[in-house]
C-alpha cells in the first residue's frame, strides 16, 4: 500500500505536468478550433529563456525570469497568431494545423541552433524539500505542481464559464459570425487565447524543466504523447476533464512502472516495452471508439480540405521526367546527391499514402511512419528468415494492410482532430511497444532486423554501396505508385473516397459505404506507407526503427500539404523538403548553410507556401500549366464530350411505408408515432413548424438516426435495421436542407458519385490499375438534362449560383434513379421563379419517372401545388393528413402552422 | 542480445558536454606546469614540419543530440593533434584532423564515411559511430581505413579493421555491476535506456554475476518524455535493491542521480566516468559518496605522470569541456588513442602515411607502452579476446569512489580507486567469455 501511495503521488505530479501543458492547448482549441502542435516547442523556448538566458546568462532571480519567460511564450504565440494564422483565417483547418507544425519545426530548430540539442539538467523553481509522510517520501515540488495545475484549471474553467469574454471565446470557435454580430472580434479573441495558451505552455515548461531536464525536444514529446491525450479525454473543451485526463495518464504510467514486473511476468514475457504508456493510451483509444459515431450528426461541420487535382496523367511527361532524373542520377550526381534523391523519393512514396488517405478520403492519420515501420519490419523478418527479398517486400506490403485496417478502427467512429490525436497515440504505441521490443524485431543481437545487403532480381542495389541504384529503385517505385494513385483519383472508387472526404452524410445518402471507404483508404495508404518503409528500412544491412516515429509522421503530413495534399504531383514537390532530401542538400551544399539552417529555412518555407498558396505547390504548378504544356509534360484537361440525349425511363417503383415511427433523444420526443406512406409516382408533402421533427423523420427513415420504435419498409421489405448506405442502395435517397454538396469536385463528379452504382467489389482493386472511362448512366444523363446542368458539368458547385447548387443537390439525389426520394427543403433560398421551376421538376420525377417523393418544405405554395397528399406534423406527431385542399382547410393545421390568413392561392400545376 | 552492449555501450560510455571556448585558455590546474615529456614517457621534437606530407586522421561521431553529445571527443582529437604537432607531430609530419558529425543518423553516418574517405583520412582515432554501425564498419573496411582506439559496438566486435583500446561504453554496461559489487551492493537494479534489446541486459548480467551471488531484481526502462525520474529511485528501493546500475545517456543518468540525491537514497549508484567529470561529481556534494564510477583508465584528475601532458594538451585548447575539472573519459580517449598511434609510428619510423601501411603497422605492433594508464597493461592492437567480444582492447578496468577530502591539481575532492578487474576474468565462464579456467 505504501508503494502504491508513493507511486500515486509520482503519477499525480507527472499527470499535473501533462495537464498543465494540455490546458494551454485546450484553451487555444476552444478559441480557434486548432490543435496547437507547437505548444511544447513554445514552452521549450520559454524554459531556455528562463534558465539559460536570464538566470545563467543575466543572473536574474527566479521570479522575474519566470515572468519574462512566460511573457515571451505568450508573445511568440501571439505573433504566430497575428502573422500567420490571421492570414490563414479562411484556409482549410488542416492548413492551419500544418502551420502549427511549421512553428514547431521552426522553434525546435531555433532552440537547437541557439542553445544546442544536448539535454541540460536545471534547478527547480519550486521549493523542493522532501518530507516523509506515513513512510512515503513526498517531494514538495510535486505538490506545488499539482496545486498550480488545479488553480490554473479552476481559473480557466471559471473564466470561460462565467465571464463574457470567456463565453465569447468558446462561441467564437463554433460560429465566428454569430460572435461578430455580438460585437466581438474573432481575431482579437483568437489572439487572446493564443497569447494565454502560449503563456501557459511557457509556465508549464519552466515548472516542468527541473523534472525533465532542458532539451529541444522533450516538451514536444510530453505534449504530443501525453498532453494531447489528456486534452482528448477532455474533448478539447473541458478543462476539468483535461486535468482528469492528465492525471489518469500520469498515474497510469506510474502504476505501470510499479507493477511492470508483475505484468510482464503475468504475460510470460521477457519484456513488454512501452508498458507504462500502454494502459492510458488503450483507455483513450477505447473511449474514443466507444463514444464516437459511425456517421456525424446533422450539426457536424465538415472540415474543408485543400483542393484536389484531377488525377490526369500525361504519360509522355512522366516518361521524359523520369528519364531526365535517371540521366542526372547516373550521369551527374555524386553519391551524396544520389542519397538525397533516394531520401526524397522514399518520402514521396510516403506522401502518396497521405494523398490517398487525407487528400482523397479526408482521414487524418499521424501514424503513417509507424505503418511504414511495420511494413519494413514484416518484410525484414521474411528476409531474415531466408525468403527472397522481392517476395518478402511483397508480403511486407500486403501484410501491412491488415495493420492499416486496425488503424482505421478509430476512423470509423471519429474524425478530424480526435482522429488525428488517436492515430498519433497509436503511432507512438507502435514505436514504444513494437519497435522497442527486440523480440519482435529479430535477433537480439542487432537491435533491429538484419537483412544483409539488398539485392533485387540479382542486382546489387543496397543504398550504402549503390546509392544510385537504390535511388533508381526508389524512382521506379514512386512513379509506379504515383500512377496508381492518379488512377485512383479518376476512378469510381476515387469518387467514393472524395465523397466521404467532402461529406460523410451525403456520401452515405448516395449509397456509398463510409465504413468501406475509410477501411479502403487506410488499407491502400498502409500499403503505400509500407513501400516507403521498405525504401527507408532496407537501406542498410540492419533495419533500424528510429526513423519510424510519430514526429516523422507529423512532418510528413506537413510536407504533403506543402506539396499539395490533393495532388499526386504534390507528393513529389513536398518530398523535396524532406529532412536529408534534395532540399537539405541544396541548402547545405549549394547555399552552404549548415547547423540547423536547413530546418529553419524548411520551416519558414512552410509558412511562405501556406500563406502564398494554401493548396500547395502542385496547385500552383497546375494552374500555371502553360509552360508545362509547351514542354508537353502536363496532361491537358479533358474536353467534356456532349452528353447523349437520354431516354427518360420510369424507375421500378417501390412504396415507402412508415408505421408508428418514433424517435426519442433522451427525454425529448422528436418523432412521435408517425405513420405515412409514399407510393410510386406520388409526391407526399411533409410540413410543420420549425422543430416539428420533419428532418429528424427523414434522418430516421434514411438511417441517419436510429428509430426508437416503429417500422420502415420499402416495397414490403423491412429496412429499419439497414444502415443509411444500405437503404440508399435499395433505392431510398435523400437530399439535405443544407445541400451537403461535394464542393471540391465538379458538378459532373457530384452527379457521378450519386450514380456510380453496380461496380463490383473487384473495382476497389482494379480501379487502381484500370480506372476506365465510364459514361454517365442514362439515369444520370437524364437528371443532368432534367435539371439543365450540362453547361455546368465542369464547374465546381461553389462556382454556381445558389439556385443552381440546389438543383445539383437534387440531381445528385435522383441520378441513380432511386425508387423513393426524400427532399429536405429543396426550395430553401430560391426565388419565386426558381421555386416554380423546382415544383415542375419534382412533379416530373413522380409523373414521368415513377418515383415516390417525400417533400419536406416550408414553401406552402410549392407544397400545395406539387403534392398529391400532405402530412402535417407538430411536436413530432401527425396532426393532419390528406389532400392539399383538405389540409389547407384543417383548423388544427391552421392553428399550428398555416396561421389564420387566407389560404394561399393555389399555383396551377 | 549483444545489442545491449552496442546500443547501451554507445550511450553509457559516451560523455556529453558543451564545447564553449573559455577565455581562460586553460586549466588552473596544469597549464602552467612545466612538463618533462621524456620523463612521462612522451617526446618533444619541436614543432612539426609543414613541408612534409601530412598525417590526416579523422573521427566521426554524433556531435550533439538529445541522447548523446560527443563533440568534446572530436574537439579533444583536434586539441591533441595541435599539441602533438608542437612536439614533432608524426615523425616530423604535421597531423591534420578531419572530424565528421554523423548526427546519430544512418544516412549522415554513411555520408561521413564518404567524406572521411574523400578527405584522404588514413586512420580514424576514437571514432564512435552512433547509427548504422554495420554499414559504417563495412564501409570503413572497404575503404581500408583502420579505426584506431575506436569505440567498438556490436557490429565491430569481430571487425579486424577495428583496433580499440578498451571495451569503452560496452565495457561500462557489462562491468558496472562489478563496481557496485566491489562497493558492497549485491542486489542490483538496472535503470536503462528504452531501446530494443536492452531488456535482455538484466538476464545477461544475471548470468555473468551469478557466481558472485549478485541478483538483479529491478529492471526499469526510461522512455522518451519521462517527467519524473524519482520513480526509478523509489521503484528500486521498493524492490529492495542495494545498488542501481545506470545504463543511460548522460542527461538521464544525471536526472536519476539528482532524484536520488533529492530523495537522500541509500542506494549505491553505478555510473560511468564517461558521464561524470570531477566537477559534475563534486557538484553532487555529500551525495557523491554514493557513486560507484567506472572506466578502463583513471579519471583525468588522477596523479599519473603522463596525465600531466594529457591535461595540459587538452586544456590548452581553451575549450571549457576539455579543462581538467570537466574532462570525461571519452575526450581523454582521443588523446590516448592519438598518443598510441603516434608511438607506434615513432617506433616503426613511419614517414609515409598510407591506410595500408598503418593497417600493417597496427597488425604488427605489440605491447605499445600505455604509461600506467591501464594499470600495468600495455597495448597489442591486433589481439583478439576469447569469447564474443573479440576486439575488446585491453583488459584493465577499475572502479572509483568519491573522496570529498582528497584533492588533486588544486581541485577539492577526488576519485579514489576502489578496485581493479579484468574484462576477460569478469566474463570468464559466462556465455560471453572464455570457458574456465581463464
Amino acid at each position: 500500500m505504501q508503494a502504491f501511495l508513493q507511486f500515486l503521488i509520482i503519477g499525480l505530479g507527472a499527470g499535473a505536468t501533462y495537464a498543465l501543458f494540455a490546458q494551454g492547448a485546450v484553451l487555444i482549441y476552444r478559441g480557434s478550433g486548432l490543435v496547437n502542435f507547437a505548444q511544447g516547442a513554445i514552452g521549450t523556448l520559454a524554459a531556455y529563456i528562463a534558465f539559460v538566458d536570464l538566470q545563467d546568462g543575466q543572473g536574474w532571480g527566479t521570479l522575474p525570469a519566470l515572468v519574462v519567460a512566460v511573457a515571451a511564450a505568450g508573445a511568440v504565440s501571439f505573433a504566430f497568431q497575428a502573422l500567420v494564422l490571421r492570414t490563414l483565417r479562411n484556409a482549410a483547418a488542416i492548413v492551419r494545423v500544418i502551420a502549427t507544425i511549421g512553428l514547431l519545426g521552426l522553434l525546435q530548430a531555433v532552440v537547437a541552433k541557439r542553445y544546442g540539442v544536448a539535454n541540460q539538467p536545471v534547478a527547480s523553481y519550486l521549493p523542493h524539500e522532501v518530507f516523509t509522510w506515513g513512510g512515503i517520501r513526498v517531494q514538495e515540488e510535486r505538490i506545488y505542481l499539482v496545486a498550480i495545475t488545479v488553480v490554473v484549471t479552476v481559473a480557466l474553467w471559471a473564466w470561460t464559464r462565467y465571464t463574457r469574454v470567456g463565453l465569447a471565446i468558446s462561441a467564437s470557435a463554433q460560429n465566428e459570425r454569430a460572435v461578430q454580430t455580438l460585437g466581438w472580434s474573432p481575431n482579437r479573441l483568437a489572439a487572446l487565447t493564443w497569447t494565454i495558451g502560449g503563456a501557459l505552455g511557457g509556465l508549464a515548461a519552466v515548472l516542468a524543466a527541473p523534472l525533465t531536464g532542458l532539451s529541444a525536444t522533450t516538451f514536444t514529446v510530453v505534449v504530443t504523447v501525453a498532453g494531447l491525450g489528456a486534452a482528448l479525454l477532455g474533448g478539447f473543451r473541458s478543462f476539468p476533464l483535461t486535468l482528469l485526463g492528465g492525471v489518469i495518464i500520469g498515474v497510469g504510467e506510474a502504476m505501470a512502472t510499479l507493477y511492470g514486473g508483475d505484468i510482464t511476468s503475468f504475460f510470460r514475457q521477457d519484456q513488454i516495452s512501452g508498458l507504462n504508456r500502454m494502459p492510458a493510451f488503450l483507455a483513450i483509444f477505447i473511449l474514443v471508439v466507444v463514444s464516437g459515431r459511425g456517421l456525424p450528426l446533422r450539426s457536424h461541420v465538415s472540415v474543408r480540405l485543400p483542393k484536389l487535382g484531377s488525377g490526369n496523367v500525361n504519360v509522355r511527361g512522366v516518361l521524359i521526367t523520369s528519364a531526365i532524373v535517371l540521366v542526372l542520377l547516373f550521369g551527374v550526381m555524386d553519391e551524396g546527391w544520389a542519397q538525397a534523391t533516394y531520401i526524397s523519393l522514399a518520402s514521396a512514396v510516403m506522401l502518396l499514402s497521405i494523398v490517398v488517405l487525407t487528400g482523397y478520403a479526408g482521414q487524418i492519420s499521424l501514424a503513417q511512419w509507424a505503418l511504414a515501420g511495420i511494413g519494413a519490419l514484416i518484410a525484414g523478418r521474411f528476409v531474415h528468415a531466408g525468403l527472397g527479398v522481392e517476395l518478402s517486400i511483397l508480403l511486407g506490403v500486403l501484410l501491412t494492410i491488415p495493420v492499416g485496417l486496425v488503424f482505421a478502427i478509430p476512423a470509423l467512429r471519429t474524425r478530424g482532430v480526435n482522429l488525428a490525436v488517436v492515430t498519433l497515440g497509436l503511432g507512438f504505441l507502435v514505436s514504444e511497444v513494437v519497435f522497442a521490443n527486440p523480440t519482435y524485431l529479430g535477433t537480439r543481437l542487432d537491435g533491429g532486423t538484419r537483412i544483409g545487403r539488398v539485392k533485387l532480381f540479382g542486382l546489387r542495389v543496397d543504398a550504402f554501396n549503390h546509392p544510385h541504384a537504390w535511388a533508381a529503385v526508389s524512382l521506379v517505385c514512386f512513379v509506379f505508385l504515383a500512377l496508381l494513385v492518379a488512377n485512383l483519383r479518376r476512378s469510381r472508387t476515387g469518387r467514393r473516397l472524395i465523397a466521404v472526404r467532402a461529406n460523410e452524410r451525403a456520401a452515405a445518402s448516395l449509397g456509398i459505404s463510409v465504413f468501406g471507404v475509410k477501411m479502403y483508404a487506410f488499407a491502400v495508404s498502409a500499403g503505400l506507407a509500407a513501400v516507403a518503409g521498405v525504401l527507408v528500412g532496407f537501406k542498410g544491412q540492419v533495419i533500424k526503427y528510429d526513423d519510424f516515429n510519430v514526429f516523422a509522421s507529423i512532418n510528413s503530413v506537413g510536407l504533403a500539404v506543402i506539396g499539395g495534399l490533393g495532388y499526386v504531383l504534390g507528393a513529389a514537390f513536398g518530398a523535396l523538403n524532406a529532412v536529408g532530401g534534395i532540399g537539405t542538400k541544396v541548402i547545405v551544399d549549394v547555399v552552404n548553410l549548415e547547423d540547423q539552417w536547413d530546418l529553419i529555412i524548411g520551416s519558414l518555407l512552410v509558412f511562405v507556401i501556406l500563406i502564398v498558396h494554401q493548396n500547395g505547390i502542385a496547385d500552383v504548378v497546375t494552374h500555371n500549366r502553360r509552360m508545362w504544356e509547351k514542354l508537353r509534360l502536363a496532361a491537358r484537361p479533358r474536353e467534356h464530350p456532349p452528353l447523349p440525349p437520354a431516354e427518360v425511363e420510369p424507375v421500378s417503383g417501390a412504396t415507402l411505408s412508415i408505421v408508428g415511427l418514433t424517435v426519442r433523444f433522451g427525454s425529448v420526443m422528436a418523432v412521435d408515432d408517425v405513420s405515412l406512406e409514399v407510393r410510386p409516382g406520388e409526391v407526399v408533402g411533409l410540413i410543420g413548424p420549425n422543430g416539428a421533427g420533419k428532418t429528424t423523420l427523414i434522418d430516421a427513415v434514411t438511417g441517419f438516426v436510429g428509430a426508437t420504435r416503429g417500422a420502415i419498409s420499402l416495397d414490403g421489405r423491412r429496412i429499419d435495421r439497414l444502415s443509411a448506405t444500405g437503404r440508399a442502395r435499395l433505392g431510398l435517397r435523400r437530399s439535405f436542407q443544407s445541400l451537403e454538396l461535394f464542393e471540391d469536385v465538379s458538378v459532373e463528379e457530384n452527379i457521378r458519385a450519386g450514380s456510380d452504382q453496380g461496380s463490383s467489389r473487384a473495382s476497389w482493386v482494379t480501379d487502381l490499375f484500370w480506372p476506365g472511362r465510364h459514361a454517365l448512366p442514362s439515369t444520370a444523363v437524364a437528371a443532368v438534362h432534367e435539371f439543365d446542368l450540362e453547361r455546368h458539368l465542369d464547374q465546381t458547385p461553389e462556382e454556381l449560383p445558389y439556385g443552381r447548387r440546389r438543383l445539383v443537390g437534387i440531381a445528385r439525389t435522383v441520378a441513380s434513379g432511386p425508387s423513393v426520394v426524400l427532399l429536405d427543403e429543396p426550395a430553401a433560398g430560391l426565388d419565386e421563379n426558381e421555386s416554380a421551376e423546382l415544383a415542375r421538376l419534382i412533379r416530373r420525377l413522380a409523373d414521368e419517372r415513377n418515383m415516390g417523393v417525400l417533400l419536406v418544405e416550408h414553401d406552402v405554395n410549392l407544397v400545395m401545388s406539387t403534392c398529391d397528399r400532405v402530412v402535417v406534423i407538430d411536436f413530432g406527431a401527425v396532426i393532419a393528413s390528406g389532400s392539399p385542399a383538405e389540409v389547407r382547410g384543417d383548423q388544427t393545421v391552421r392553428d399550428a402552422y398555416l396561421g389564420q390568413a387566407e389560404p394561399v392561392e393555389q399555383v396551377t400545376q | 542480445m549483444l545489442v545491449v552492449f552496442s546500443a547501451l555501450g554507445l550511450i553509457v560510455g559516451a560523455c556529453s558536454s558543451d564545447s564553449k571556448p573559455t577565455s581562460s585558455g586553460g586549466s588552473n590546474a596544469s597549464s602552467a606546469e612545466k612538463i618533462d615529456y621524456t620523463a612521462v614517457g612522451l617526446w618533444d621534437d619541436g614543432p612539426c614540419d609543414a613541408a612534409k606530407p601530412k598525417l590526416t586522421i579523422g573521427l566521426m561521431t554524433v556531435f550533439e543530440s538529445p541522447v548523446l553529445s560527443l563533440k568534446d571527443q572530436a574537439d579533444a582529437l583536434t586539441a591533441s593533434a595541435e599539441a602533438f604537432n608542437q612536439r614533432g607531430g608524426a615523425n616530423g609530419s604535421c597531423i591534420e584532423v578531419h572530424n565528421c558529425d554523423d548526427g546519430a543518423n544512418i544516412d549522415q553516418a554513411v555520408a561521413c564515411v564518404r567524406e572521411i574517405d574523400s578527405a584522404g583520412v588514413v586512420a580514424t582515432v576514437n571514432d564512435q559511430g552512433t547509427a548504422g554501425q554495420a554499414d559504417v564498419s563495412a564501409a570503413m573496411a572497404k575503404a581500408g581505413i583502420p579505426r584506431v582506439a575506436s569505440n567498438v559496438a556490436q557490429d565491430d566486435w569481430g571487425d579486424p579493421n577495428a583496433y580499440p583500446l578498451d571495451a569503452s561504453g560496452t565495457g561500462v554496461t557489462l562491468l558496472q555491476p562489478q563496481a557496485l559489487i566491489d562497493q558492497g551492493a549485491k542486489k542490483i537494479g538496472l535503470v536503462r535506456v528504452d531501446l530494443a534489446g536492452a531488456s535482455a541486459l538484466v538476464g545477461i548480467l544475471g548470468d555473468v554475476y551469478k557466481d558472485e551471488g549478485a541478483t538483479f531484481p529491478y529492471d526499469a526502462p526510461v522512455p522518451a518524455g519521462t517527467t519524473d525520474y524519482s520513480q526509478f529511485i523509489l521503484g528500486a528501493q521498493n524492490a529492495g535493491v542495494e545498488g542501481l546500475s545506470l545504463s543511460l545517456g548522460e542527461q538521464e543518468a544525471v536526472q536519476v542521480v539528482n532524484a536520488g540525491k533529492q530523495l537522500e537514497t541509500d542506494l549505491k549508484l553505478g555510473a560511468s566516468l564517461g558521464t561524470f567529470s570531477h566537477k559534475s561529481t563534486s557538484d553532487l556534494g555529500d551525495f557523491a559518496s554514493k557513486m560507484a564510477l567506472l572506466w578502463a583508465f583513471p579519471p583525468a584528475t588522477t596523479d599519473l605522470p603522463v596525465y600531466k601532458a594529457l591535461r595540459a594538451d587538452l586544456a590548452a585548447s581553451g575549450n571549457e569541456a576539455l579543462q581538467t575539472e570537466n574532462l570525461k573519459s571519452s575526450p581523454m580517449q582521443s588523446w590516448i588513442g592519438l598518443y598510441a598511434l603516434l608511438k607506434m609510428m615513432r617506433d616503426a619510423k613511419m614517414t609515409t602515411f598510407t591506410r595500408q601501411g598503418i593497417t600493417t603497422m597496427l597488425q604488427q605492433a605489440k605491447d605499445v607502452p600505455m604509461l600506467g594508464m591501464f594499470g600495468d597493461e600495455n597495448w597489442t592492437p591486433n589481439l583478439d579476446h576469447p569469447g564474443l567480444f573479440k576486439r575488446a582492447g585491453m583488459n584493465h578496468w577499475a572502479s572509483y569512489a568519491w573522496d570529498p577530502n582528497a584533492s588533486a591539481n588544486g581541485l577539492k575532492g577526488n576519485f579514489v580507486e576502489k578496485s581493479e578487474f579484468s574484462f576477460d576474468k569478469v566474463l570468464c565462464g559466462s556465455p560471453f567469455g572464455a570457458p574456465p579456467p581463464c
